[in-house]
């Protein structure tokens, strides 16, 4: 495997890994709302000195969201720097897929499955994005969105679902056409930085690739429901 | 020393370059009023959004203006509080993870301290001890400055910030937001003997502020010429006249006041408000008679801005200060706290 550094801190877990030599080195924690203050310490255990080229990093990968707006810009601010200090290439991942390669690699799923890849997106809706697991690879099937879970839908004639990530607590709400489609539900995953290196190699060797002034989060949720003047009712 | 500031905790995104030796060597600096004013102030989100498009681009404006490189800065400053937190967050992310990789130190800085500091970027310098006041959309203060981080909060405003009482009497006099440079416009036109606006807590001992009831008598006075069959254009520019007015002889008796408690003759004002030319002219007048000199930044370092960041950053840089590997923002930090630099500027 290439030389690569890989952040994610879109959930709770602050999470960043890093692939040299061939061998895997990562720092895990769950910690909500601190991963600006831990990121920077936990870098620093996998590399003391910041001098990535020097050790043979070729390109930084970032869980770009969907997920925690916070989170997202943790990450990307954070890509942002380290990849233009270091003249590297940075590589997005959605955080959801990254979340169904570490179900894939802690056994939560197997080849051929079908996953839901869902992460807590607040004010009562998940994002959501399904997947195919084929030969080990990830396959993406549709965009991902942002909605209640009474409006998450699933093909009629598609197989049983695997549904992963904290957004899956919510599924008791979905509809029963979708519930009825569940074989596997575990609400307590959370993506992890090094099964972002699998998914960055293959981007990298696509040329799927940002320069560090094109890192930005992917939100998912742009409108913002904030009421512009004429909808803030009386001004006086 | 050679540092490179970043400056974003609320709605404006700034970076400089300073050198200890040959001054401030670049600066930009980005409003994002344009994004905010549709909603009459600012949402943290789109900020901290914003801030994430704009911050690195301007990094590289910097540096390639003043032709350095990343690895020969002395030091990545940026500010960690107080502000939004969403956006402290950015500026102080991008920081840390350039300086990491750069193999510098970075260090976070006081917001306010920047402002109060933002004189010395000018050829003409205070020297210490002074009286700082700091008057901005977020912060009514006045500080005794005995040096850097040496500092003694004298007093404050117990509600809204002066910005903040010219923000919200903007908006009821229908002007856009940010409101100061508005009301000062119509003030400018404005008939000063027509109403007569109180002068808060002038008349009581001590040298804090309240300005939310004179926004509450900016109302007033607006419903009285609604009965009327207004408010009129020329109600608009006498109540802008007589709420500037209340506003910058309140902040005027109070730097004197303070300047007299403190036995001291040179003033210092810095933040949004220390714009506004009215309070510069009755300041500078007010002082004269006293034999005290005001000192301001210059008109582009009054608002929030890179440049005082890269300045105090540099001088506590320069003293071997730096960011533990756990630093977290702070988005309420009491100034007081902040550890004294002896012997520095």
């Amino acid at each position: 495997m290439r030389g690569i550094l890989a952040i994610e801190t879109a959930t709770d877990a602050c999470s960043v890994a890093l692939c040299r030599g061939g061998e895997v080195l990562e720092r895990h924690e769950v910690t909500p709302r601190q991963h600006s203050q831990r990121l920077f310490s936990m870098l620093a255990e996998l590399l003391p000195d910041g001098r990535l080229a020097e050790h043979g990093i070729e390109a930084i990968a970032y869980g770009s969201g969907p997920g925690s707006f916070t989170g997202l810009r943790v990450a990307a601010s954070a890509v942002q720097g380290l990849a233009y200090a270091a003249c590297l290439p940075a590589v997005p991942v959605s955080t959801l897929a990254c979340q169904v390669a570490t179900a894939l690699r802690e056994g939560l799923v197997t080849d051929g499955q079908r996953v839901a890849s869902l992460i807590d997106a607040r004010i009562n809706e998940v994002y959501c994005a399904l997947f195919q697991v084929e030969s080990g690879q990830l396959v993406q099937c549709g965009p991902a969105q942002a909605c209640p879970p009474s409006a998450l839908v699933l093909p009629d004639a598609m197989p049983p679902v695997v549904a992963v990530g904290s957004g899956a607590a919510y599924l008791d709400k979905a509809p029963a056409a979708f519930r009825a489609k569940l074989e596997h539900i575990d609400t307590t995953l959370l993506p992890r930085a090094r099964d972002l290196l699998p998914l960055a190699e293959r981007a990298l060797a696509a040329g799927q690739v940002q320069d560090a002034m094109q890192v930005r989060p992917v939100y998912v949720r742009d409108e913002i429901n904030w009421k512009k003047i004429p909808q803030q009712g009386k001004q006086r | 020393m050679l540092v490179l500031g970043l400056e974003t905790s609320c709605d404006e995104t700034g970076v400089a370059l300073f050198d200890s030796e040959r001054g401030l060597l670049a600066d930009a600096l980005y409003s994002q009023v344009d994004i905010h004013v549709e909603y009459g102030g600012v949402v943290p989100e789109l900020a901290s959004r914003d801030h994430v498009r704009k911050t690195l681009p301007m990094v590289e404006e910097v540096l390639r203006s003043a032709g350095v490189a990343g690895a020969d800065l002395d030091g990545v400053a940026y500010t960690a509080g107080p502000g939004l937190v969403g956006a402290l967050m950015v500026g102080a992310t991008l920081a840390r993870a350039l300086a990491w990789g750069w193999g510098v130190p970075a260090l976070g800085v006081h917001h306010m301290e920047g402002h109060l500091l933002a004189p010395m970027l000018e050829d003409e310098r205070p020297e210490f001890p002074f009286v700082a006041l700091l008057v901005s959309g977020g912060h009514t203060q006045l500080v005794r400055v005995d040096g850097i981080g040496r500092y003694r909060l004298l007093g404050e405003s117990l509600d809204d910030a002066a910005g903040e009482a010219f923000d919200k009497t903007a908006k009821l006099l229908g002007l856009p937001y940010p409101g100061g440079p508005h009301i000062a416009r119509l003030a400018a036109e404005g008939d000063p003997a027509r109403f007569d606006f109180p002068r808060p807590m002038v008349g009581k001992p001590g040298l804090d502020f309240s300005f939310s009831g004179l926004k509450t008598y900016a109302l007033n006075t607006v419903e009285d010429c609604r009965a009327a069959g207004g408010p009129s254009e020329k109600d608009c520019r006498d109540i802008a006249r007589a709420f500037e007015d209340a506003v910058v002889d309140t902040l005027v008796i109070k730097c004197r006041r303070a300047l007299r408690q403190e036995g001291l003759k040179t003033l210092v004002i810095a933040g949004g408000v220390s714009a506004n030319r009215n309070l510069r002219a009755s300041l500078t007048e007010a002082l004269a008679r006293e034999r005290a000199r005001v000192f301001y930044p210059a008109p582009r370092f009054c608002t929030d801005n890179g440049a005082m960041i890269a300045f105090a950053g540099a001088q506590r840089l320069a003293a071997g200060q730096r960011d533990d590997a756990d630093t977290a923002v702070r988005p309420r930090w009491p100034m007081e706290e902040l550890p004294p630099l002896e012997g520095a500027a």
